[in-house]
């Protein structure tokens, strides 16, 4: 079965006229596991195929509506706390991700879903900005001890702060990509192309260096559960982008961030998913993609986009594995791979005797 | 083996691949013919229900999971509660077009009944109760009030009772047939009731909230007892009684604004149901 998703969004006109209803089922079952039913309705509603879609379809992207609308409150109450830490403060603060999408008002971020606050600090302010979150009531939960190291050695953020009361998640970034990596990306770009939120002391990055950070994110990336998710951010977000800024500054992003290779893949992916015509400036950046590594891609993600296909299973693996390698080497990914698997196989004899404990003397909780 | 069939319920319908061979033949125990259904292609399923054993598992424990989302494992000999309660929780977890509190729903005259309350309240004998006396069953687990035009909407499902309810309504109403009777779940002994054949029946029709009853038994209470509930307070009620409150903001505000105004909240405290149903006919029949 390929992706009812992706085809609704290529098109929502065309999906509604030619879905069967069994296809509507498969839509909402998929829309609902990967989170797009808010984004789908709001696709829906933009392209006037509202009042066309049967009644159990309205059900569900209701209901997704209603999520959406909803995070949409406790994000900008949020933001509200935030931006008293900030504006107080000198530390210059990017956002990035979602939070962007929505703060830089991108149309396709009325449905989205966030999980947490993405923000960018340059370096030299990244331990003033962490004291800043700390001392408001953003701290660290529990974590293993290689966890933690793990985080703040080789990746490109501080281990996930949540606030004390109302739970909310920051991830802390001072780079776009983990430091362990070999591709040398560049963030001072990104930062330096940022523009201010009237009103605010955050800002957001230019529509192209958001695409940028977007190719970065979805391309050097390890999991497949939000791959669709992923992949339909990133067109809507691409057909937003080039009404904002012209292509020729999503090429200048890329080579001056050094990512030339993932915004090539990004491009070619949208042509080949979203029929997306893309502008012969693209050739500017096709060097510096390998071949090799373009025909990996495009074959890891047709079969993982196909869970019909015989290396549907496999191609979770390997893009695993593919992930990990860009974002810490060969030899890193060794030590990380072996220290990971004896640490939980400890975790697991621990908690396998705490759980037999319990067992003994409690029932299972109440099921609904 | 898996097997495949589908529950076309109001207003969800359920796609469900199992590998417990007897499941079907056990929910035509509970469920209609009208409603119990092979697959068909011509029809649109809200929920795709995967319950089945996996390999790893001993014992032959099924997982019931939604998508990739898993509820719970069952023991072999406790599908059937498993079942209904996953049901309970695709609804009360993943819809929220409808505000969905937790309550039961009976109607007579076109005018509704809802009773919210805590479990162990005695909702659900009361529930049973009213239903056998000829009240017509929208639910006894969601009170689905649509926001655009404030009618409840009826889930109609099996009735589940537990415990001493099950004792009370086989007292009451000896000719009853009480349905797959499962021991020692973690809730206890749970049985269920098959809708009436009206409530079936109706089970497209909607109904206007009409009255919401917090009901409470007390066996040590002399006889009934109740007082009404402002607006506010009735409110409020129904706000901690609801499962997407929350989620639906502002839409479920103007919701329960409408149904705290248009029905009348009571609690009543009692040690005999029948005095409560008296009670319910009474306030239903004023003005």
């Amino acid at each position: 079965m390929k992706s009812e998703c992706l085809a609704f969004t290529r098109s929502p006109v065309d999906y509604c006229a030619r879905a069967t209803r069994v296809q509507w089922t498969g839509f909402i079952q998929e829309a609902r596991q990967h989170a797009l039913l808010g984004t789908c309705y709001f696709l829906a509603r933009d392209s006037d195929v509202w009042a066309s879609l049967p009644d159990e379809v309205q059900t569900h992207l209701l209901s997704g509506f209603h999520y959406a609308e909803k995070q949409k409150i406790t994000l900008l109450n949020e933001m509200m706390e935030l931006e008293k830490l900030f504006s107080g403060s000198d530390v210059p603060a990017v956002l990035v991700k979602g939070v962007a999408y929505r703060l830089a008002e991108y149309k396709f971020a009325r449905g989205r879903v966030f999980s947490d606050i993405d923000l960018l600090i340059p370096r030299s302010h990244y331990g003033q900005a962490l004291q800043l979150l700390k001392d408001a009531g953003y701290l660290e939960f529990s974590m293993s001890a290689y966890d933690r190291r793990y985080y703040l050695r080789w990746t490109h953020q501080h281990p996930p702060l949540t606030h004390f009361i109302r739970g909310a998640n920051i991830d802390l970034h001072h780079h776009i990509f983990p430091v362990s990596s070999n591709e040398h990306l560049l963030v001072e770009p990104l930062i330096q192309n940022s523009e201010p939120l009237p009103g605010s002391a955050f800002s957001t990055p230019s529509p192209a260096f958001l695409f940028m950070h977007a190719a970065v994110h979805l391309f050097y990336q390890d999991e497949t559960h939000k791959l669709i998710k992923d992949l339909c951010d990133l067109h809507l977000l691409y057909q937003e982008v080039v009404t904002r800024q012209s292509f020729q500054h999503i090429i200048d992003a890329a080579i001056q961030s050094n990512a030339q290779a993932a915004v090539y893949y990004a491009l070619h992916t949208l042509q080949q998913i979203f029929y997306t015509s893309i502008p012969k400036e693209i050739s500017q950046i096709a060097p510096a993609a390998s071949k090799y590594r373009l025909w990996q891609m495009q074959f890891l993600l047709t079969h993982l986009l196909d869970t019909t296909s015989f290396w549907h299973r496999p191609a979770h693996f390997f893009w695993f594995v593919r992930g990990h390698l860009l974002k810490m080497g060969p030899f890193t990914l060794l030590y990380h791979s072996t220290s990971k698997a004896l640490e939980q196989f400890r975790e697991r004899r621990v908690l396998s005797k705490k759980q037999q404990q319990l067992d003994e003397q409690t029932r299972p909780g109440d099921a609904h | 083996m898996t097997t495949t069939f589908a529950l076309d319920l109001a207003p969800f319908k359920f796609l469900i691949h199992t590998s417990a061979k007897h499941l079907y033949s056990q929910l035509t125990d509970l469920y209609s013919p009208d409603v119990l259904l092979h697959t068909r292609s011509d029809c649109i399923y809200d929920f795709e229900i995967n319950y089945k054993n996996r390999f790893w598992q001993p014992g032959g424990s099924l997982a019931f999971q939604l998508g990739q989302q898993h509820f719970r494992y069952a023991d072999p000999d406790q599908i059937v509660p498993m079942f209904e309660w996953g049901l309970n929780w695709c609804v009360a977890t993943y819809q929220s077009r409808y505000l969905c509190i937790h309550a039961a729903v009976l109607e007579k005259g076109g005018k509704a009944v809802i009773l919210p309350a805590p479990p162990g309240s005695g909702k659900s004998t009361l529930c049973a109760m009213m239903m056998l006396q000829g009240w017509r069953l929208l639910s006894d687990e969601h009170c689905m009030i649509n926001p655009v035009d404030g009618a409840v909407l009826p889930c109609v499902r099996p009735l589940s009772l537990k415990n001493n309810s099950l004792a009370v309504i086989s007292k009451l109403f000896p000719a009853v047939d009480l349905k797959q009777r499962t021991e020692n779940t973690h809730k206890g002994t749970m049985a269920y009731l098959t809708p009436t054949e009206q409530s079936w029946l109706y089970r497209h029709q909607t109904a206007r909230p009409k009255l919401v009853i917090f009901p409470k038994y007390n066996a040590a209470a002399n006889g009934l007892s109740g007082y009404a509930l402002s607006e506010s307070a009735l409110f409020m009620q129904l706000a901690i009684n609801s499962f997407n409150y929350s989620v639906m903001a502002e839409t479920g505000f103007h919701a329960l604004h409408q149904l705290s105004s248009e029905a009348e909240g009571y609690c009543f405290e009692y040690n005999d149901g029948q005095l409560a149903i008296d009670q319910i006919e009474e306030l239903l029949h004023e003005e």
